[in-house]
């Protein structure tokens, strides 16, 4: 099986799967909470615009924050009511973040102009687009990049392949993989769009083959053409086809994906437009179809809550700002098993705080994991076994890396790669000596930013 | 025999030699100016680099070419600016000694904290995927970071936050920079009076999570006949400028902010120092 579905080619660790835990419920939505704390800011880039104001009240999908400047994304309403307040919270990644307290009335107001039939006409191509960035679409795989600035590649640039992210290569997730399952020809259908604004044809979708059932429906709603259902106009012709690829991690990773399907390498310190490629993700594809077809912004997402220490692990859909607390009682709370919290996957992810944190576009999952799960060994020496360098799925030696960033020696650090690791956390999975490797390397980064030029 | 002859070949060598190093030394010796050397014999000896110079010898060079009455050696104090000065036959800029104080007093037995972090001992490290344990977001991180760039000794960890021992610290300000959370600032030495407490939140959160945080309740803004305590930004700041160690804010603060010194075995400003001073200036 393996000799013939392709992978990245230089290192990469296979972990514990942990998907079957959450992959088997039902998709379950969540009971939208009486109060919401909507950050303003959920995406990379420069910081959205507060629109409204306190006491102000606001419809589903109105927007509470606008995009400033061309990399950005605004921020819709999840819920019709009333501005209680603009202030500072903790959010995951952030001890203070503006957010929008909203009291949500319950109505829904508004919402009924995203429920139509859905309708991608092919004749306003032109505006697919717009409605993409003023729907405030980001990557929802993580990074939450805003997704039309990915759409439009610079002039002078040729783009021949559009990647579409299904590998869903961290443990335990499996958002993408019920998206994938349920609502396949939304996805492809969101898939197609975007190759429509790139101009491209070839569109390939990358799942790894621990989920034959998301390659299943995918390549059916393909071969059947399920997804032109909402298509009319001048339909351009497409090539999408589902790639199977090995599962191995960090297959979802944007380098290594393009590297599995094409072949090609991104250059050091270039972007995925240098080979001629993009890559959205699934989710992001999803969004996309609703922002172009139903015109709808985004304002809710799957979050997998999963781990041993969570009643009932599963996928549950909820509203941006949406409290974690409001999620854990959905999936029935946490045991006494919990014993350590994370927002996103298990190699990844940051630590949950607190249960106060809001959702955000780019929450994937949250790990609710028992004493077992979480082990979490002493750092000692390094030994010098050089399997960190055998992980590697950039081909970097982080041993060597970190040795010299314990002598606070950046610029030596820099020069051996720092800046190129994409913090997948494969060596440090493999580290015998159980070395905190990507520590040490975020703490490279941090200080280049600080050297003088 | 053999040995005679090595004996005498050597010894015929290093003569050769010595005539080569001799005429060498004169001929491209470096002409240094004395001043240097002079300068450089006075300075502490600590290549702690505050002076933004490669170490002491560095500093040395600088200032005997530049003669900048701005370049100082922290750790020498005004008493070393002096003597320099002296040497140099210039006059110096007065400069107050300053060390190096920890804006924070929330100790683990004071601040409420949430979870383990378990990964890399760093502060850094540990902020920069917001894990701090202290559910303060302004609060020290606890972990160390000063205390392993101090080369003197002069920072010491305990129950989670750390303090900074003025009569070891020679203000280098290795420190300042690498507290993630800027907690550490230079203030003049023997400045007994500090708002411990570095938070940017409102009265009411600060209440939940640290018993010695500051509430910004203007208190002893209302309080100091010097005015010299502001509420900027939503933090009270101390002009040391205007302070005059009377110690009357330290009572009325409800929350030992300003008293927090107290509780960790310092020297406290208080009534009887605050006389010295006035017996001082009389």
């Amino acid at each position: 099986m393996s000799s013939v579905t392709a992978r990245f080619k230089r290192g990469g660790v296979h972990p514990y799967e942990g998907k079957e835990l959450s992959a088997a419920s039902e998709l379950v939505t969540v009971e939208v909470p009486k109060r919401l704390q909507v950050p303003v800011t959920q995406h990379l880039g420069k910081p959205s615009k507060v629109v409204v104001e306190k006491g102000q009240d606001v419809q589903v999908g109105q927007i509470l924050a606008e995009a400033d400047g061309p990399i950005s994304a605004p921020v819709h309403s999840p819920v019709s009511g009333k501005v209680l307040k603009i202030g500072d919270a903790e959010i995951v990644g952030a001890y203070r973040a503006p957010v929008i307290d909203i009291m949500n009335d319950g109505k829904f107001t508004g919402e009924e102009a995203f429920k139509g039939t859905p309708v991608v006409n092919w004749d306003e191509k032109g505006d697919f687009l717009g409605r993409i960035r003023s729907a405030g679409v980001v990557g929802l795989g993580g990074a939450a990049f805003p997704t039309a600035v990915k759409l439009r590649p610079p002039p002078n640039v040729k783009i021949d392949h559009l990647l579409i992210n299904g590998c869903e290569c961290e443990p335990y997730l499996t958002a993408d993989d019920i998206l994938m399952r349920e609502r396949a020809a939304e996805v492809v259908a969101g898939c197609a769009i975007m190759a429509g604004i790139l101009g491209v044809d070839r569109v390939r979708i990358g799942v790894e083959v621990n989920k034959p059932r998301a390659i299943e429906a995918l390549s059916t709603a393909i071969s059947q053409q399920v997804y032109t259902a909402t298509f009319k106009g001048a339909i351009p012709s497409f090539d999408i086809v589902t790639v199977p690829l090995r599962t191995m991690y960090p297959q979802g990773a944007e380098k290594q994906l393009i590297e599995a399907i094409t072949g090609r390498q991104v250059p050091s310190g270039q972007l995925p437009f240098s080979v001629g490629c993009v890559v959205q993700n699934v989710g992001t594809a999803l969004a996309v179809f609703d922002a172009v077809a139903r015109k709808r912004p985004l304002f809710e997402r799957v979050v997998t809550l999963t781990g041993g220490a969570i009643t009932n692990p599963g996928n549950y859909l909820a509203r941006i700002g949406t409290p974690v607390s409001a999620l854990v009682a959905a999936a029935g709370g946490t045991t006494e098993a919990l014993a350590a919290q994370v927002a996103g996957g298990p190699m990844m992810g940051k630590s949950l705080r607190n249960h106060d944190v809001p959702v955000v576009k780019g929450m994937s999952g949250l790990l609710f994991l028992t004493a077992a799960e979480a082990a979490a060994a002493e750092e000692t020496d390094c030994i010098r076994c050089g399997r960190c360098v055998n992980a590697c799925p950039m081909g970097l030696a982080p041993c060597e890396i970190t040795a010299q960033a314990d002598f606070l020696k950046w610029e030596k650090s820099i020069s051996l790669g720092a800046l190129d690791c994409v913090e997948c956390g494969s060596c440090q999975y493999v580290c015998p000596a159980n070395r905190f490797l990507v520590a040490r390397v975020r703490l490279t980064k941090f200080y280049s930013r600080r050297l003088p030029k | 025999m053999a040995i005679v002859e090595a004996t005498l070949f050597l010894a015929l060598l290093a003569g050769l030699l010595s005539v080569v190093l001799v005429f060498a030394s004169k001929k491209f010796a470096v002409e240094e100016n004395p001043l240097i050397a002079e300068v450089e014999e006075i300075l502490p000896q600590y290549n702690c680099g505050a002076c933004g110079f490669p170490g002491c010898s560095g500093f040395a060079q600088h200032v005997v070419a530049s003669r900048d009455p701005n370049a100082i050696c922290t750790p020498g104090g005004s008493d070393l600016a002096k003597m320099i000065a002296g040497l140099l036959g210039m006059e110096v800029a007065e400069k107050a000694a300053t060390a190096a104080h920890v804006f924070c007093k929330g100790s683990n037995s004071v601040a409420l904290r949430q979870g383990r972090y378990l990964g890399l001992q760093d502060c850094v490290a540990a902020d920069l995927v917001t894990s701090a344990t202290k559910v303060c977001p302004s609060g020290c991180l606890g972990l160390g970071s000063c205390v392993k760039v101090c080369d003197f000794d002069a920072i010491v960890l305990d129950d989670g936050i750390v303090y900074i021992l003025e009569d070891k610290c020679v203000a280098c300000a290795k420190c300042v920079g690498t507290c993630p959370r800027s907690l550490i600032r230079m203030v003049p030495m023997g400045e007994k009076v500090a708002v411990e407490c570095s938070t940017k939140d409102k009265g009411a959160t600060v209440k939940k999570y640290c018993e010695l945080g500051c509430i910004a309740c203007n208190k002893c803004v209302k309080t100091c006949p010097e005015e010299a305590i502001s509420l900027v930004k939503g933090a009270i700041t101390i002009d040391h400028d205007k302070c005059v160690l009377c110690g009357d804010c330290i009572p009325v603060c409800p929350q030992g902010t300003i008293l927090g010194l107290e509780l960790h075995g310092r020297v406290l400003p208080g009534v009887a120092q605050a006389e010295n001073a006035k017996e001082v200036e009389a």
